[in-house]
């Protein structure tokens, strides 16, 4: 396994892993409705969420200034990434449309929390879209 | 003029092109009655449909002359491109951010916003990423000359 295919793979698994802690923190301090309320929870999210960037920077960053481990082909595949990360974004905006406005359908408005909520998960889609097209690069170059 | 540059050129006059009758037809019938106003949801549908299906036509444009050999987009063009998509994933996260602090001070009194504003941040972010791209090839052509 190439070193960018096992950063790349570990990048998923931490994406992943990432996703759920924001989820389950969600869940159980309450939800939405109690965001604006709660700083405590306000910072424990944005720990995990700025914590989760930094670990993927460094996780990326790192091999990329190292010029033995990263040949001709690991290059083409981490510039055919963007692609992947792009439609990631695209899919998660439009996810969030149909889900908001049928969620909040009847009351016409949408908590402002969501604003923030749709910047960060576009975000972490990103990063994990980069890893995903990674990993689908050296699938297709096999 | 190369092919990629006229493509940038197109895309460039269908992302303005969307952007600025999207934008003519939300003044004129108001952006607040988007909900009740059908013709008003129907007419943004078929300007964002049209709109991505004309790109997409633009994007078809051959990478060689018929019955020719000759290759049309070279490594020079290739390049261009992936400084291009690097321009437009940047493009839309920017115009995510500018849209999460105007709408989140506007409305932050009501502490909701109305659901129109989803669909346009949705909308803007398509249209930012068709302009993102074009603008970014046509900066690198300039740059590489």
């Amino acid at each position: 396994m190439a070193p960018l295919q096992r950063r790349a793979f570990y990048g998923l698994l931490i994406g992943f892993i990432w996703i759920v802690a924001i989820i389950v923190v969600f869940i159980v301090d309450g939800g939405v409705s109690a965001f604006n309320e709660d700083q405590g929870f306000r910072l424990t999210i944005d720990g995990l969420w700025i914590g989760g960037l930094i670990a993927y920077l460094i996780l990326f960053e790192t091999i990329l200034r190292r010029p033995g481990h990263v040949d001709e082909r690991d290059k083409l595949i981490l510039d055919k990434a963007p692609r992947f990360q792009w439609l990631a974004v695209i899919f998660s905006l439009v996810a969030w449309v149909i889900a908001l406005s049928e969620s909040y359908r009847d009351e016409g408005q949408v908590p402002v929390v969501f604003l923030y909520l749709i910047f960060m998960s576009v975000l972490i889609v990103s990063m994990i879209g980069q890893a995903i097209g990674i990993l689908i690069g050296y699938r297709r170059m096999r | 003029m190369t092919p990629l540059q006229k493509r940038a050129w197109l895309g460039l006059g269908v992302g303005v092109g969307m952007s600025l009758s999207i934008a003519a037809v939300f003044i004129a019938r108001g952006v607040a009655s988007f909900d009740d106003d059908l013709v008003l949801r129907a007419i943004a549908y078929v300007l964002c449909v049209g709109g991505l299906l004309v790109y997409g036509v633009t994007l078809r444009i051959k990478r060689r002359k018929p019955g020719r050999s000759e290759v049309l987009i070279d490594e020079r063009d290739k390049e261009i491109v992936r400084r291009a998509a690097m321009a437009q994933l940047w493009a839309v996260l920017l115009s995510l951010f500018i849209w999460a602090i105007a709408l989140t001070e506007v409305y932050w009194g009501q502490k909701s916003i109305p659901i129109v504003f989803v669909y346009l941040i949705a909308i803007s972010g398509l249209i930012v990423s068709i302009l993102a791209q074009a603008i970014g090839i046509l900066i690198g052509y300039q740059r590489m000359r």
